[in-house]
């Protein structure tokens, strides 16, 4: 099985050297700002959720309205490729670069807040999931934006929205139908465990945490590869 | 290979890009579809392409409607874009791979596929090179080597010798003639008479994306009583900047001209007198050069309806 999508992210991506650089330290620098900081664990691990994933999104999202608008996607899906299998390996392919830029600020965060070793051992699937939401959620704004302005804003819209559901910027309360929502949320595992994470303390590795993001998540894929021909702009094609 | 039974196709903004076409291609037919800018040529490629979804009309590749359409019919058409787009970080090889990897051929066989392409296009020596330092002329031709690489059995060309130099043009229309040998069908669409002549076994001349005049080459000259040559005399303000060395630069008036045996002529209020020799008028067209030639054509068009 090739995967000649997923291999042209990687190595475009390599050879973007300035914008590799860019993207790992233009987060690290905000990154260590706050952690290194006196600031509350709480106002921290809200800054660090709300840059991971607008970084997903918005990585997502933005490549893939400007290769839609220059012609690009319209190549691929006329060789015949199947358009879902295609957005499947951009998604996969982004959310894994996303995960080597942001590492960098992982370590720092882990180090300059002095997590425990759970702690860090949580974060790092709660990153992936994530970014592989966050991800999964700029393909679908952009299939539904018109130009990159929109799709900016498409974006930004739809995380902040998603991250405040995740109970990123507050606490529900329980039994409503706002904490019901949250324990679906494919953010909330990321938020608590950068909350653990930044110094509030919290549970270790927590496995049910993951479970029901872990479906949205792959729901969502789903979504993507089943209506993959929208959103590149084919009219259904 | 393909049959395209009234196609048409209405854009968003309510514009009509092409009315009721119909439209058949066997193995081996080369199809070119010309008319002036704005006729339908590339709204009509783009539906055989599926590309674009004709509503109403029909279209049936290789025999198979393409309602619902199938992704391995696309798999057997090659397609040459007007505008060659690439990643511009991978070199003209490694893009050459990605589409032949996508087309669903395997690396190594198409590594020689594309190697004996690039070396027949003339673009042997920039393998390596990143695309993003390809000039427009490179980029074409390496658009149509991922177009042929998979040998596809219908291509579909939009001004597939736009931005090529004369060698690159001659190879590509030694490929072609090559292909179509071979039962390849193809559709093509151009604005050059000198490429349509050269290349189609039947031209197609649409208009407000409608055909108004289908035959071969020779039939359609027939229609216009033979004539080998055009002219259309334009007249109005004075040409900004007359190029040099250019027969369309100096205006030439009819009187002190050769006459030849079955030359027509048209005179176009409003314009300038100027002369344009429709068979001569092969590559480096002007801006100018391409007005006055869409006259000759739009001239063509209505004679060969006789209005």
């Amino acid at each position: 099985m090739t995967l000649p999508v997923w291999r042209t992210e990687w190595l475009t991506a390599l050879r973007r050297r300035r914008l590799l650089a860019l993207n790992t330290l233009v987060p690290l620098t905000l990154v260590a700002t706050v952690a290194l900081s006196p600031a509350p664990a709480v106002h921290a691990a809200a800054v660090f959720t709300v840059l991971f994933a607008l970084f997903g999104t918005f990585g997502s999202s933005i490549p893939l309205i400007r290769d839609g608008e220059s012609g690009l996607l319209r190549r691929y899906v006329l060789t015949g490729v199947h358009p879902g299998g295609l957005l499947l390996q951009r998604v996969f392919a982004a959310a894994a670069l996303d995960v080597v830029e942001l590492a960098p600020s992982v370590l720092v965060i882990v180090v300059a807040r002095g997590s425990s070793a759970s702690q860090f051992v949580m974060v790092v699937p709660a990153l992936i999931l994530g970014l592989l939401a966050a991800n999964a959620l700029g393909a679908i704004t952009a299939a539904l934006a018109k130009s990159v302005a929109e799709g900016a804003l498409f974006s930004a819209m739809a995380a902040l929205l998603m991250l405040h559901w995740a109970g990123t910027f507050r606490s529900p309360v329980p039994g409503t139908w706002q904490a019901s929502l949250e324990a679906w949320n494919p953010f909330r595992p990321l938020h608590e465990s950068l909350l653990a994470a930044a110094g509030a303390g919290g549970p270790d590795f927590a496995p049910a945490l993951f479970t029901l993001p872990l479906g949205v998540t792959l729901a969502a894929l789903l979504l993507i590869t089943a209506a993959g021909r929208y959103t590149i702009g084919l009219g259904g094609r | 290979m393909f049959e395209a039974t009234e196609l048409s196709f209405t854009y968003p903004s309510g514009r009509r890009g092409l009315g009721s076409v119909s439209l058949r291609g066997e193995p081996g037919d080369r199809v070119v579809v010309m008319g002036p800018n704005g006729s339908g040529k590339s709204t009509l490629l783009r539906l055989v392409s599926t590309e674009l979804r004709s509503r109403p009309g029909s279209l049936k590749l290789f025999g198979e409607p393409c309602e619902p359409l199938s992704r391995d019919l696309r798999r057997r058409i090659g397609i040459v874009q007007d505008t060659p787009v690439h990643v511009d970080e991978l070199t003209g090889m490694e893009n050459g791979l990605l589409f032949a990897e996508l087309y669903g051929l395997l690396r190594a066989d198409a590594a020689g596929a594309l190697e004996t392409l690039f070396t027949s296009l003339g673009l042997d020596d920039a393998l390596d090179v990143p695309t993003r330092e390809y000039s427009y002329g490179m980029k074409k031709k390496l658009l149509i080597a991922e177009a042929l690489v998979h040998e596809p059995e219908l291509l579909i060309l939009d001004e597939p010798a736009l931005g090529l130099d004369p060698p690159s043009r001659a190879a590509l229309l030694r490929i072609l003639e090559e292909r179509s040998g071979n039962g390849v069908c193809m559709l093509a669409a151009t604005n050059d008479p000198a490429l349509a002549q050269e290349l189609a076994t039947t031209v197609v001349l649409l208009h407000e994306g409608e055909v108004v005049a289908h035959g071969s080459p020779a039939e359609l000259l027939a229609q216009v009583g033979g004539a080998t040559r055009i002219e259309v005399y334009v007249a109005g303000p004075p040409p900004v900047g007359p190029r040099s060395g250019s027969h369309l630069a100096t205006p030439q008036p009819p009187a002190g001209r050769p006459s030849a045996p079955r030359r027509r002529s048209r005179h176009w209020p409003g314009y300038r007198q100027r002369s344009c020799r429709s068979n001569n008028c092969r590559g480096a067209l002007s801006p100018r050069a391409n007005r006055v030639q869409t006259f000759s054509l739009n001239w063509l068009v209505r004679s060969s309806l006789r209005v």
